[in-house]
C-alpha cells in the first residue's frame, strides 16, 4: 500500500514535466524560461515525493535522484551538476549493472550538458570572475560581465544564480526595476532558496513603492517570527528593516529596530559555522543598537565586527556608510557561497 | 481459415475519459500536429496505424485514429492553436513534438489494449516512461518512443539497439524494481506501431 501523498507528489511532478515539454516544443514567447520554471517545480515535487517514503529502497532512491537531476538538465540549470552527486551516491547502493541500466538515458544527457556548460563558460570568463565577487569589479568590468552573462542565460535560462547575478548588476547600477524583474525570475526558479529570497528582500526598499515594500517586509517578518527564516533571509530582512528604521521616527523606528534584533537572533541560531555570517550578524546588531541610542553608526563599527576588510576594499574615497556596505555584501553573499568554487 | 486482423477505432477525445485529463491535455496538440503532418497522401481521418503487437493473448491489429477538434476543445480551448504552434513554430525544440505525440499515442494504446488501466505518473529520465502502477519496488508501465520516419526497421533499432546504441528492451529488463513493462513505439511515416511485452 503506498501513501496517497506520495502518489500525489509523483503525479504533480509528472504533470509539470509534460507541461514543460509541451511549452518548450510550442516555442511561444519566453518558452525556454517558462519551461525551465516548470521543470524546476517538477524537480521539487519529485524530491517531496521521495521524502514522503519512510524507507525508500535503493532503486527508488536512484530513480528519484535521476529524475531530479534530469529535471534540472531539462530546466537548463547548472545546479544539475551539483544534483549529479546524488545520482552517483544513490548508484553506490545498487549493483553496477542495475545502475548502468537505470542511468542509460541520463549518463549521455548529463555528459552533453556538462560539455555545453563548459563551452559557454569558456566563452564567458567574466561570469566566473563575477561569481567570486561582483563588488570588486569596476563599472567597465561589470559591463563585460553583463554581456557574458547574457550569453550564459541565453543558453541556460534555468540558472537561478545567473538571474540573481544579473539582478545584482542592475542593482549596483541603480536599475532597481530591472533588478527586481531578474530576482523575480530567480525566485520563480528556486522559490525555496534562502539566499534568492534574501536578495529579493534587500531590493525591496529600492524597487517597490513604499506601501508595497512595507507589505513585503511585513510578510518577511512573519517568516522570521515563526523562527523559520534561513540565515540569508534573516540577514536581508535585518538590512532592509534597518534601512526603514533610518528613515522612521518614534514608535515605528523602535518597532523596526526590535525586529532587526529579533531577525539577528533567529539568524544566528541557524547560521552555518561560516565566520562571514557571524560577523555580518554582529555588525547588524551593533548598527541596530546605535540607532536605538539615536546615534549615527560609524564605519569603525565594521572593524569591530571583524569586517574591516570591507572598509579597506571600499577604498579611501569609497562608501563610508556601514549599512550600505553591509547591504552590498549581504547581497553578494548567497550567490558567492552558492557557486563560488 | 486465416484469422481476421482485429481493428480498433479510437476517437482521440475518448482519451480524456480513459486517462487522467491532466496527462492527456499536453499530449493531444502534439498528436494533432504530428500524425497528419508527416505524410502528404492519406492525410484524412481516420489515420490508420499498423499495430504490431508482441504480447501474450493479444494479436497484431489496425488502429484507426480520428478526432473532433470541437470535442477536444471542450477539454482544452487552445488545442487547435497549440497544434498549429507545434506544426508551424520555429522552436529549436521541435524534436520534442514526436516525443510528446508518442506519449499521447501510447496512452491510446494502453486504453485500447488494457481497458481500465490508468496512467498515474510519467518519468522523463528513467524507464519506463509511463507508469500505471508507481508502487516503489514494483513498477508497472510502458516505455515509449516516436520516430518520424523509418518504419518498423527504425522501431526495431529503438527496441533492440544497434552497434552504437543500447536498446530500450535491455534497459527495461535490467530494472529490478520493474515487474511489468512494455514498449510502445510509433512511427508516423509510414504509420506503424509496435507494442512489445518485455516483462513478465
Amino acid at each position: 500500500m503506498i501513501d496517497e501523498t506520495y502518489r500525489l507528489a509523483l503525479s504533480e511532478s509528472s504533470k509539470l514535466k509534460l507541461r514543460a515539454l509541451a511549452v518548450r516544443a510550442e516555442g511561444r514567447e519566453d518558452a525556454s524560461f517558462r519551461a525551465a520554471v516548470l521543470f524546476h517545480a517538477a524537480a521539487r515535487a519529485e524530491r517531496r515525493a521521495l521524502l514522503l517514503l519512510e524507507a525508500p529502497d535503493p532503486e527508488t532512491r536512484l530513480r528519484s535522484a535521476i529524475e531530479q537531476c534530469g529535471c534540472l538538465l531539462d530546466g537548463r540549470d547548472p545546479d544539475a551538476i551539483e544534483a549529479w552527486g546524488e545520482v552517483l551516491e544513490a548508484s553506490e547502493d545498487v549493483p553496477a549493472r542495475v545502475a548502468s541500466a537505470m542511468r542509460a538515458r541520463i549518463d549521455p544527457g548529463f555528459a552533453a550538458f556538462v560539455e555545453a556548460y563548459r563551452e559557454v563558460m569558456k566563452g564567458a570568463p567574466e561570469v566566473a570572475a563575477g561569481l567570486r565577487g561582483l563588488q570588486a569589479l569596476s563599472q567597465a568590468a561589470r559591463g563585460k560581465v553583463r554581456r557574458a552573462l547574457s550569453k550564459v542565460l541565453a543558453a541556460f535560462p534555468g540558472d537561478a544564480t545567473g538571474w540573481a547575478m544579473l539582478s545584482a548588476l542592475d542593482s549596483a547600477e541603480g536599475a532597481f526595476e530591472a533588478a527586481w524583474a531578474s530576482i523575480g525570475r530567480a525566485r520563480e526558479l528556486q522559490p525555496d532558496r534562502g539566499w534568492v529570497n534574501g536578495m529579493a528582500l534587500l531590493l525591496v526598499p529600492d524597487a517597490l513603492p513604499k506601501e508595497r515594500a512595507e507589505e513585503y517586509l511585513e510578510a518577511g517578518y512573519a517568516v522570521v517570527r515563526r523562527g523559520r527564516a534561513v540565515p540569508e533571509v534573516c540577514l536581508a530582512f535585518a538590512v532592509a528593516s534597518l534601512r526603514g528604521a533610518e528613515e522612521a521616527n518614534g514608535e515605528r523606528r523602535r518597532r523596526d529596530l526590535d525586529r532587526v534584533l529579533e531577525a539577528v537572533a533567529v539568524g544566528e541560531s541557524q547560521a552555518p559555522p561560516v565566520p562571514e555570517y557571524v560577523r555580518f550578524f554582529r555588525a547588524l546588531r551593533r548598527i541596530a543598537r546605535e540607532l536605538r541610542e539615536d546615534r549615527k553608526p560609524g564605519i569603525d563599527l565594521l572593524y569591530r565586527a571583524g569586517l574591516g576588510v570591507l572598509v579597506a576594499r571600499a577604498g579611501r574615497e569609497g562608501e563610508r556608510d556601514p549599512l550600505a556596505i553591509l547591504a552590498r555584501e549581504v547581497g553578494a553573499l548567497g550567490g558567492r557561497l552558492h557557486r563560488a568554487a | 481459415m486465416p484469422i481476421a486482423r482485429p481493428s480498433y477505432r479510437y476517437a482521440l477525445e475518448q482519451l480524456y475519459v480513459d486517462q487522467p485529463a491532466e496527462f492527456v491535455c499536453d499530449t493531444i496538440p502534439a498528436v494533432l500536429a504530428w500524425v497528419p503532418a508527416a505524410t502528404k497522401a492519406g492525410s484524412r481521418q481516420p489515420f490508420a496505424f499498423e499495430l504490431e503487437v508482441a504480447m501474450k493473448d493479444r494479436a497484431s491489429a489496425t488502429l484507426a485514429l480520428g478526432w473532433s477538434v470541437a470535442a477536444l476543445a471542450v477539454w482544452d480551448p487552445l488545442v487547435e492553436d497549440r497544434a498549429r504552434w507545434l506544426r508551424d513554430g520555429r522552436s529549436p525544440h521541435r524534436e520534442h513534438v514526436a516525443e510528446v505525440a508518442a506519449y499521447g499515442l501510447a496512452m491510446v494504446a494502453i486504453s485500447v489494449l488494457f481497458p481500465g488501466r490508468r496512467v498515474v505518473a510519467w518519468n522523463r529520465w528513467s524507464a519506463p516512461d509511463i507508469l500505471f502502477d508507481e508502487t516503489p519496488g514494483a513498477l508497472r508501465g510502458v516505455e515509449v518512443a516516436g520516430r518520424s520516419q523509418g518504419g518498423r526497421g527504425a522501431l526495431r533499432v529503438v527496441c533492440e539497439g544497434s552497434k552504437t546504441t543500447p536498446g530500450k528492451r535491455a534497459a527495461l529488463r535490467d530494472g529490478p524494481d520493474v515487474v511489468e513493462a512494455y514498449l510502445s513505439l510509433w512511427c508516423s511515416r509510414p504509420r506503424v506501431s509496435m507494442m512489445v511485452q518485455v516483462k513478465p
